[in-house]
């Protein structure tokens, strides 16, 4: 018993310090960018333009533009109302603030802009401190997205406000007098998190010729909007209430993606969405595409973006890079198809603390630099933008991670050794509930019944007999190793199954 | 024979003392291992142990909730309250279960032990904005305005509020700081209103919400709002007036096919001049002809 113990005590110590060999610092560099003091360091948004200069939006509310060549900032706009996004078009650089898409226009060309269009407008606002705007991404048709928050009960709303009031649930009077005491009592009627306006907690398109479309309901704090190479359309959102973990989600026209706030803006809808249950929501609800267990993947993950070129970054090509405003790692999601429906695997990627918190948005320049913008708002994060290079060693990750009949095959980019590795698995699932967040719920250990290497030395097959749908599979390496004795970078896989074969 | 025995007995009483030692040292150093890994995946996100972050330090913690306040430290990570409002509010832990929590008050309190707290928020320099060059246009949350208001300040101890929800113009203040933060301080920013329009409507053609706002030129501070109303397209320049005090809104009007009266009804202490057409009863009358392009300029009487 004693020896029990003792043994457990110190084989638990071992381990921890077991994994300390992989050091991502190994193959790449992390800079830090230097920011004018003129300005809140805090990104909002972050844009390689086609020129090669860098744009970044500051929580102050300044645009300002850096060449890279010589290290000089230059201001392009002033006075927005907290950016979170940016986008370059052929008419100038698109900028998500509180109140609107914005087009920020250089019309006589000295490098400044003089034109702040309204690119669109049209949703409402309260005034509540959680009614962020994200975005934007565009499609290959031209068509921009921007998703919306929804507002907190821990405040109101104005009294002026932007848009319709909703006739669902708690009168506008009650909801602008929130400053009174009888709001700790009534405020659980708004529901935790709420939309009193137009398409709060919706991602909005906006075509070519200027029409605003409603397109799909279902967020709460949509942070991460991306259009990939094959022009779907990504969001991740946080956790929090109806949102059980962080889920990253492809989004869909007319789908609906877990929370039941923004639903009053359907159209022809009545119910009021703090009286719907689970079980009807959850035949409604969009499953998402991977999941990222809070605490250890990401609390609040943010912009996606896709990988440039192996040679320029060391990863595939074409792959989802998503950032996290609480880890000090990113993420990397492979995926999978199973009878048409996408689902995949999370990976962590550049896990160290040389890269700090608060990655909020991230892109590539020529070069393939990763480029990332920090931020806090108050919230976990950190400040300030830093520049990612690969050093160009390689390195071994797991690059395909698929379902199979009863298993899951990891495909690596290097053969791996001989002897083989030990495999973990586990499965848990999630309760979907009104509630702040879920634990895990149902976590089990998953028995390896065999696991064998192909010829080619790069497939791994494991079989565990029947795999459970809806359940995040976690497949955990201990000393994989290439055959080059090299680790493996990111070992653990979350494999978030929705649908099996 | 006895006194052989006794020291076996001895030494095995020692053995013992440091198995149940070891033992208690082991359980123990096991819960807080386990409190360590919830507190990281629980907790760290708002609070670190030295320095307030988005909530109070594990330092600040530990002072509030020692060995013996262990039923308060879950009274409040299963029901957290309101303390400071400044703070967003902290979310119930209650998921965790008791058990989890006991071991996170275990942790944090062995992670204070004899730590100082270093005080700055998130360890971050506060930014502080540079001396403006006046004027400059700010997008904000604003009192009495939509949240959709725009910030024109002209100097030091003059600005206005556009507001781009009703494509107008809503008052004019003297420049503080409470404007920029919402309705925070309501009584405070009301003080300090100097002119307020209060018709119902500005422009006789439609009704303000319907006119579509299609935003702002800048050039060096100054705004030129752009917004039409059906098929006429009006521009409204807002810059300094004579007095440090007063403003002038420079209109054009393109597409009206008639003149125009516009009620310029205000509160506050101020003369209006028109550069063109008949003022009477705070009532503005414009020819087509005047309409296309005319100005208003609005000084406080001190
Ligand atoms: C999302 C942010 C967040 C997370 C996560 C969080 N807290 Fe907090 N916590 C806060 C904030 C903000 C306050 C300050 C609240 C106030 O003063 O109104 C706070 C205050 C506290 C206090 C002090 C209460 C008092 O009486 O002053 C304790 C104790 C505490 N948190 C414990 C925890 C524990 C334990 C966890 C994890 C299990 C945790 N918190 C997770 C934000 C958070």
């Amino acid at each position: 018993m004693i020896k029990k113990l003792l043994s457990l005590y110190i084989t638990a110590a071992v381990s921890v310090s077991a994994t300390a060999k992989s050091n991502w610092l190994d193959y790449y560099s992390i800079e830090t960018v230097e920011i004018p003091k003129t300005v809140d360091h805090q990104i909002g948004g972050l844009e390689i333009l086609k020129d090669g200069r860098i744009a970044a939006a500051f929580h102050s509310g300044e645009v300002l533009i850096l060449n890279p060549e010589v290290g000089e900032w230059t201001t392009y706009a002033t006075g927005l109302q907290e950016p979170l996004g940016l986008l370059e078009d052929d008419r100038g650089i698109l900028v998500t603030q509180l109140s609107e898409l914005t087009r920020l226009i250089d019309e006589d060309k000295d490098g400044v802009a003089d034109v702040y269009q309204n690119v669109s407008d049209k949703f409402g606002m309260t005034g509540n401190y959680h009614e962020f705007v994200f975005g934007p991404a565009r499609d290959k048709q031209g068509n921009l997205y921007i998703s919306l928050n929804v507002a907190s009960n821990y405040a109101g709303i104005f009294e002026h406000i932007r848009g319709e009031f909703s006739q669902i649930g708690l009168s506008k009077q009650t909801m602008q007098n929130w400053r009174h005491s009888s709001w700790k009592e009534l405020r659980h009627k708004a529901g935790r998190m709420f939309s009193k306006v137009p398409y709060r907690g919706w991602v909005l398109q906006i075509t070519p010729d200027g029409k605003t479309i409603p397109f799909a309901p279902g967020f709460r704090s949509p942070d991460g909007l991306f259009v990939d190479n094959k022009n779907r359309l990504w969001a991740t959102d946080n956790q929090g209430d109806w949102i059980p973990t962080s889920p990253l989600y492809h989004v869909e026209k007319g789908n609906f993606y877990g929370h039941p706030a923004s639903l009053v803006w359907k159209e022809g809808w009545k119910t009021d969405p703090i009286e719907l249950s689970s079980k009807t929501l959850l035949k409604m609800k969009t499953p998402p595409v991977a999941q990222f267990p809070q605490g250890e993947l990401a609390n609040s993950p943010t912009q996606p973006v896709a990988t440039v070129s192996p040679e320029l970054f060391g990863l595939p090509e074409g792959e989802l890079l998503i950032g996290d405003m609480n880890q000090t790692k990113m993420i990397r999601f492979l995926e999978d198809n199973v009878a048409g429906v996408t689902q995949g695997t999370l990976i962590p990627f550049l896990d160290t603390s040389a890269l700090g918190n608060g990655n909020h948005r991230v892109r590539f320049d020529k070069e393939g630099n990763l480029w990332v913008g920090k931020t806090h708002l108050g919230w976990a994060g950190d400040e300030g933008i830093r520049k990612i290079s690969w050093l160009k060693k390689p390195y071994l990750i797991a690059d395909k991670v698929k379902q199979i009949k009863g298993g899951f095959t990891v495909h690596f980019n290097e053969s791996i050794k001989q002897q083989l590795p030990n495999v973990k698995l586990t499965k848990h699932t999630y309760h979907y509930h009104a509630k702040y967040g879920s634990e895990k719920v149902n976590l089990q250990s998953v028995p390896v019944r065999t696991h064998w290497l192909d010829s080619s030395q790069q497939n791994l097959l494991i079989s565990v007999g029947e795999l459970s749908e809806n359940y995040l599979y976690t497949i955990e390496f201990e000393g994989l190793e290439s055959s080059k004795n090299q680790p493996l970078m990111g070992n653990i896989l979350r494999y978030n199954l929705v649908k099996k074969m | 024979m006895i006194s052989e025995l006794n020291i076996v007995l001895k030494n095995l009483l020692l053995a013992l003392t440091y198995a149940y030692f070891f033992i208690s040292v082991g359980i123990f150093a096991n819960e807080l291992k386990q409190g360590e890994k919830l507190y990281n995946d629980n907790c760290a996100a708002c609070h670190r142990v030295k320095s307030f972050t988005v909530g109070p330090s594990l330092v600040e913690i530990s002072k509030k909730y020692s060995k013996e306040k262990e039923k308060s430290f879950l009274n409040w990570t299963n029901n957290p309250g309101k303390i400071n409002p400044k703070t967003i509010q902290m979310p119930a832990m209650s998921h965790l279960g008791d058990p989890a929590l006991k071991m996170v008050h275990k942790y944090v309190l062995h992670a204070t032990k004899s730590v100082k707290e270093t005080k700055s928020r998130h360890g971050f320099t506060p930014f502080k904005r540079p001396e403006p060059k006046y004027p400059y246009v700010k997008r904000s949350y604003m009192p009495f305005a939509s949240p959709a208001a725009i910030a024109v300040v002209l100097n030091d101890q003059f600005s206005l509020s556009w507001d781009a929800s009703i494509k107008r113009l809503r008052y004019g203040f003297s420049t503080a700081n409470v404007f920029f933060s919402g309705e925070s301080a309501l009584d405070k920013a009301e003080k300090l209103i100097l002119y307020k329009e209060t018709s119902s409507q500005f422009w006789p053609f439609i009704n303000d919400e319907q006119i579509e706002y299609q935003g702002y030129k800048l050039k060096d501070g100054t705004p030129t709002f752009m917004y039409q109303a059906g098929n006429i397209h009006i521009t409204e320049r807002i810059i300094q007036g004579p007095k440090v005090r007063s403003f002038v809104r420079q209109f054009t009007v393109k597409g009206s096919n008639s003149g125009a009266v516009i009620d310029l009804s205000h509160d506050g202490n101020v003369t209006i001049m028109p550069n063109k057409g008949v003022l009477e009863r705070n009532q503005l009358t414009l020819t087509e002809k005047e309409l296309a392009q005319f100005s208003i300029t609005v000084t406080m009487n001190d």
